[in-house]
């Protein structure tokens, strides 16, 4: 992993408080200033992930649309913690994006790879 | 060396102890000091696994509360604050 890199931990479910559009605020902002940035769905976070979130129900605006433009701004990579998923009965692999599971077990590791860590 | 800082008594707590690894540092404060009082199996789990624990003692004394007698978790002022976050290498504030 490349030590310069920011991880950035979106911990709160969709719709929830200003804080996931903060963070996609300031992963936009990094990458342009070309910071390297990845994004770590932990806990009620990863509820974000899922495909299919109507907002013409919500006065919000979902992190679908959001996520896929991802790529072009080159955060490729989304991680979330495997345990979050599997309690949530949700399957990584069925997720639309990019998304690497990462067991509990080795979240201190990966976490201690990056330069800084800031928590949504 | 990572040092956590947590500022509520909520499932933050939880999604922090997810991160922390053996060796780490978690200091909790302001309305985070409460865990003393209701998450202490979770806290001893910690101290059981290798994290250093510390609590802010003026956000504690600010709530009436004591950390005396509790050997899982040390008493920090401010200065041993910022003695914490100079030999982390990192510092994730969970809030």
């Amino acid at each position: 992993m490349d030590s310069s890199r920011t991880l950035l931990i979106l911990r709160r479910p969709p719709y929830d408080s200003g804080r996931n559009k903060s963070a996609v605020d300031m992963a936009l902002a990094l990458t342009v200033f070309d910071i390297p940035v990845d994004m770590l769905f932990l806990g009620d976070g990863v509820w974000q992930l899922l495909p299919d979130q109507e907002v013409k129900v919500t006065p919000a605006k979902s992190m679908q649309k959001t996520l896929a433009s991802f790529p072009l701004y080159d955060v490729d990579q989304l991680y979330a913690e495997a345990e979050a998923l599997e309690q949530r009965n949700l399957n990584a692999a069925s997720l639309p994006h990019s998304v690497q599971a990462i067991p509990r077990q080795d979240l201190g590791e990966f976490c201690s790879s990056f330069r800084q860590v800031l928590v949504f | 060396m990572v040092l956590h800082t947590v500022n509520q008594n909520s499932n933050l707590l939880d999604d922090c102890l997810t991160v922390a690894a053996p060796g780490d540092s978690l200091l909790l404060l302001q309305n985070g000091v409460y865990a003393l009082q209701t998450r202490q199996d979770e806290l001893q789990t910690a101290s059981t696994s290798g994290i250093a624990l510390y609590v802010l003692s003026d956000d504690l004394k600010a709530r009436g509360l004591s950390s005396a007698g509790d050997d899982t978790i040390q008493s920090a002022d401010y200065e041993d604050f910022v003695d914490l976050v100079v030999a982390a290498d990192r510092v994730i504030a969970w809030h």
